[in-house]
């Protein structure tokens, strides 16, 4: 866990310095998110694998542009096994209109198992809406992905699909925080799946 | 008959108070006949004997410049130089703006002149026996006249025990200059009815040092009826935007939260039909659909709108402030009649 914990500050330090930098160069907006997730993943080893990841995701705007990066890092546990999950990517979004949102999201997933380690990569497509529900402070956002191109080692990964359900409170200070539900699967060659679920609770500053 | 007017001219001489100065004047005219007459010694005695009576027997101001000039004249061709810039002196005092005139006295004096000018600066202080006017709006005028273009001094007006209430002018008089006094204290507010002075400090060298003359004011303050209405001090309802939300419709709140709360419950069935597993979704799926619910509630009921309230709170203190200015203004409205009275001797 500690090992867990220097990683992602580590990244979110090196977020931040980027970030920072940027900034003062020209003018983006920055945020910073911290999150934890209740994680779900079947698919992986012979049982339900569970546990909690962490991470933090980096984002600068510009315009309509937006880039992030995100890490996230935790221990999960099937009852047999302890793999060790590692996410990380980055997502440049389009800002259309005020709701809605498309991009691209390179993204990462590895499983460290005991005696290897899955690694899934993948470029998606993706597409956001966001809907105020009481005033501007609270929100509700829809996030759907696919992929474009996959890669697995040792595996014949056809496709990733996924999405996310969230609600927002966003305060007057700048300041956040967030709930939101993730589902994505990613369908092998065959029957095959492996299928997370994550429950997540974040909170942040800025854009 | 001899005797009969001889009896007249005593009982005038008894029964009249003599002219002004008379006798001074005389030995005025004859003291400048001696210094025509090169007798400068006896030009000396009585020119000295004409300056000394004081008051109603002494010679008016201008009188006054001519036997010191024809005194100071007289000391210097008797090699008396000191004596003569004292005389000098007490004339530039008297009028700065004064000279010697060039065709009755000789060069030599009329150099010496300059130089006790030039090392001696005074200021002149004209200022109308009474100026009435209305405070911040007009000004009591001061005109200075400087004894030579270098004269510098400084202004102000103070209160009887030399507090001061304005400075008025600090530089180079020039020539002259018209310094104005719009009857404010450097509070900004009109003075107070009272006794004041005018006080003005010539700038002098190192060796002469500053001259300081005194000009007694005396203030009366008639305020004026306010012509105007009184502004008002909060802005009228057209300027402000409204602080709360009319009712209005909460149905798409109603909607975005339904919508939201079905997303996030059927979320792994869209994306792969037959891979819900678990239920911790509905934690989200829940908090959406309430949330719609709540917010579908708030905007039927109007909510407060906090930039409105931030931009009407700002718009009334603007109105407020510049209410109390035009208050202000209007309560300082007052005219003030300045009688000036003589200059003390510097």
């Amino acid at each position: 866990m500690r090992l867990t914990t220097a990683r992602v500050l580590r990244a979110l330090l090196c977020v931040a310095s980027v970030g920072g930098a940027l900034a003062a160069q020209i003018p983006v907006q920055v945020g910073f998110q911290l999150d934890g997730t209740g994680t779900r993943v079947r698919g992986v080893s012979t049982n339900l694998a569970t546990g909690t990841v962490v991470g933090g995701r980096g984002s600068a705007t510009l315009g309509p542009m937006r880039l992030s990066l995100f890490y996230r890092e935790g221990r999960l546990h099937d009852g047999a096994t302890q793999p060790l999950m590692v996410e990380g990517g980055a997502t440049a979004d389009v800002q259309l209109a005020p709701w809605v949102a498309v991009g691209l999201e390179p993204e990462a997933r590895a499983y460290k198992l005991d005696s290897t380690t899955l690694r899934r990569v993948w470029l998606a497509g993706r597409i956001s809406v966001a809907a105020p529900l009481i005033g501007t402070s609270v929100r509700t956002d829809l996030r759907l992905w696919r992929s474009v191109v996959t890669s697995a080692a040792g595996a014949d990964l056809t496709q990733v699909a996924g999405g996310e359900v969230g609600i927002a409170y966003r305060a007057p200070a700048g300041w956040w925080i967030r709930l939101a539900t993730t589902f994505d699967d990613a369908a092998f060659a065959g029957p095959r799946h492996e299928r997370f679920y994550g429950l997540s609770l974040g909170a942040g500053l800025g854009r | 008959m001899k005797r009969r007017c001889g009896v007249v001219a005593l009982v005038l001489a008894v029964a009249t108070p003599p002219l002004h100065g008379q006798q001074a004047l005389q030995l005025l005219a004859r003291g400048v006949e001696a210094y025509q007459h090169l007798n400068l010694d006896q030009a000396v005695s009585l020119l000295r004997a004409s300056l000394a009576p004081t008051g109603g027997a002494g010679l008016l101001a201008g009188d006054q410049v001519r036997a010191l000039t024809y005194l100071g004249a007289a000391e210097l061709f008797r090699t008396h130089t000191d004596s003569a810039r004292a005389a000098f002196r007490r004339v530039v005092a008297l009028d700065p703006e004064y000279r010697p005139d060039q065709t009755v006295f000789p060069p030599q004096v009329t150099e010496l002149f300059a130089l006790v000018r030039r090392a001696s600066p005074a200021v002149a202080v004209r200022i109308a026996p009474v100026t009435r006017f209305t405070a911040r709006a007009e000004s009591l005028h001061v005109n200075l006249v400087g004894s030579d273009t270098a004269t510098r001094a400084r202004v102000r007006v103070e209160r009887e025990d030399g507090m001061l209430v304005r400075e008025l002018f600090d530089g180079v008089v020039g020539d002259s200059v018209t310094v104005g006094w719009d009857g404010q204290s450097t509070g900004g507010t009109p003075v107070a009815a009272g006794r004041y002075r005018l006080t003005v400090t010539t700038i002098g060298s190192t060796t002469s040092g500053d001259r300081v003359a005194r000009v007694p004011l005396i203030v009366e303050r008639q305020a004026q009826a306010a012509t105007a209405p009184a502004a008002p001090a909060t802005p009228p309802d057209s300027l402000l935007l409204p602080e709360r939300s009319a009712g209005g419709s909460g149905w798409p709140s109603l909607a975005v939260g339904a919508g939201g709360a079905l997303a996030a419950a059927a979320l792994p069935a869209a994306i792969n039909p037959g891979s819900d597993d678990g239920h911790r979704r509905f934690v989200v799926s829940v908090a959406i659909g309430t949330t719609g619910l709540l917010g579908f509630l708030w905007q039927r009921r109007g909510h407060a709108l906090p930039d409105n309230i931030r931009a009407n709170a700002a718009l009334r203190q603007q109105w407020a402030r510049r209410a109390g200015a035009r208050s202000a203004a209007m309560s300082g409205d007052v005219t003030l009649t300045v009688r000036a009275g003589s200059a003390s001797a510097p």
